[in-house]
């Protein structure tokens, strides 16, 4: 899949989700994957960075992940 | 039967040369006189027939004499007819109920057979086991089953097999990327060195067995060690050999229980 999943973590840091060829759908794995309660986005891998040299200080902002809800 | 008279047309033949009128009206005599002149010739063959095969069957009916009330039927030569008393006629239909009675019961039994298209059996249908290592549509019976997947897997001996019930293979520096997997749904990125794998289907509790290797080219210390394990998820983290957290290329989670 060429998309991916993020939501932000309990640190305030950016989780990101690589999903399988299991058969689900993107938002069935986002549904099951993201944390209970947390809002997530589902984006192109282009738009997450390659550097990981700053991993740590990757940011999001809580209201532009509006594509759901971790169940 | 009486000899064939010989007949013929007295009006005038149709023929080239006349006037239109003259030859539809010649035509039209000559079509009457036809249907009139042939009809009885007809009509005296139908008869001919007709006594013909009246002659031909008494010819092959036995003597009628002292056959009062008897029935005919063809004999079994079916060549011609004979007669049969009342008592033999009973005899015959006693003999065609017993026929009755088998067919009767070989339908019965037919009945309760599976159809050849997707039956579906019940009680504890068997078949022949099939020969070791057979890969054909033969029908593989439990017996089969017990041997050949121990074959299948190489797996000699009498020690039970457990099977990897989840297991991932994936690229944990820059695009973190998955390159096959199997029960997993995905792998969470939490930051440098600390993944989530996921398992599509959940194990039955979090006493599994989880199996890591770690690939990094820069170092042969790193290591991917399993932190929280829970039924749906198990949490990695890659170290290297100081402790610190770090990102690798190559890592490899399976699971067993």
């Amino acid at each position: 899949m060429n998309k991916r999943i993020i939501y932000q973590n309990d640190n305030g840091g950016v989780a990101i989700i690589i999903p399988c060829d299991c058969g689900l759908t993107i938002e069935e794995i986002a549904a099951k994957d993201v944390p209970t309660g947390k809002s997530y986005k589902i984006v192109d891998v282009a738009d997450i960075p390659t550097d990981r040299q700053w991993r740590a200080e990757w940011t999001v902002d809580e209201v532009d992940l509006t594509d759901g809800v971790g169940e | 039967m009486p000899a064939p008279v010989i007949r013929q047309f007295v009006g005038t033949i149709p023929d080239k040369g006349q006037s239109q009128t003259a030859f539809d009206t010649n035509v039209d005599a000559w079509l009457d006189w036809t249907t009139l002149q042939f009809a009885p010739d007809l009509v005296a063959f139908g008869e001919f027939a007709s006594d013909t095969r009246a002659a031909l069957v008494a010819a092959n009916l036995p003597p009628l004499t002292g056959r009062a009330a008897n029935m005919v039927r063809v004999n079994a030569a079916a060549n011609g007819v004979e007669f049969r008393t009342p008592a033999q006629v009973l005899s015959d239909i006693s003999a065609a109920s017993v026929a009755s009675v088998a067919l009767k019961a070989s339908v019965a039994s037919v009945a309760l057979k599976a159809p050849r298209a997707s039956p579906q059996f019940t009680g504890f249908p068997m078949a022949p086991t099939a020969l070791a290592a057979t890969n054909t549509t033969q029908i593989a019976t439990t017996a089969y089953t017990r041997t050949a997947i121990p074959n299948v897997l190489n797996a000699a001996g009498s020690a039970p097999i457990y099977a990897c019930r989840a297991w991932v293979n994936f690229n944990g520096l820059g695009a973190v990327a998955i390159r096959g997997s199997g029960n997993v749904s995905s792998i969470t990125d939490n930051g440098t060195g600390d993944y989530t794998v996921n398992f599509a289907t959940a194990m039955q509790d979090a006493n599994y067995c989880v199996s890591t290797a770690v690939a990094n080219a820069a170092a042969d210390d790193w290591t991917l060690n399993p932190r929280a394990i829970l039924s749906g998820a198990v949490r990695v983290f890659v170290r290297r050999g100081d402790n610190s957290r770090a990102d690798a290329d190559k890592c490899f989670v399976s699971i067993f229980r």
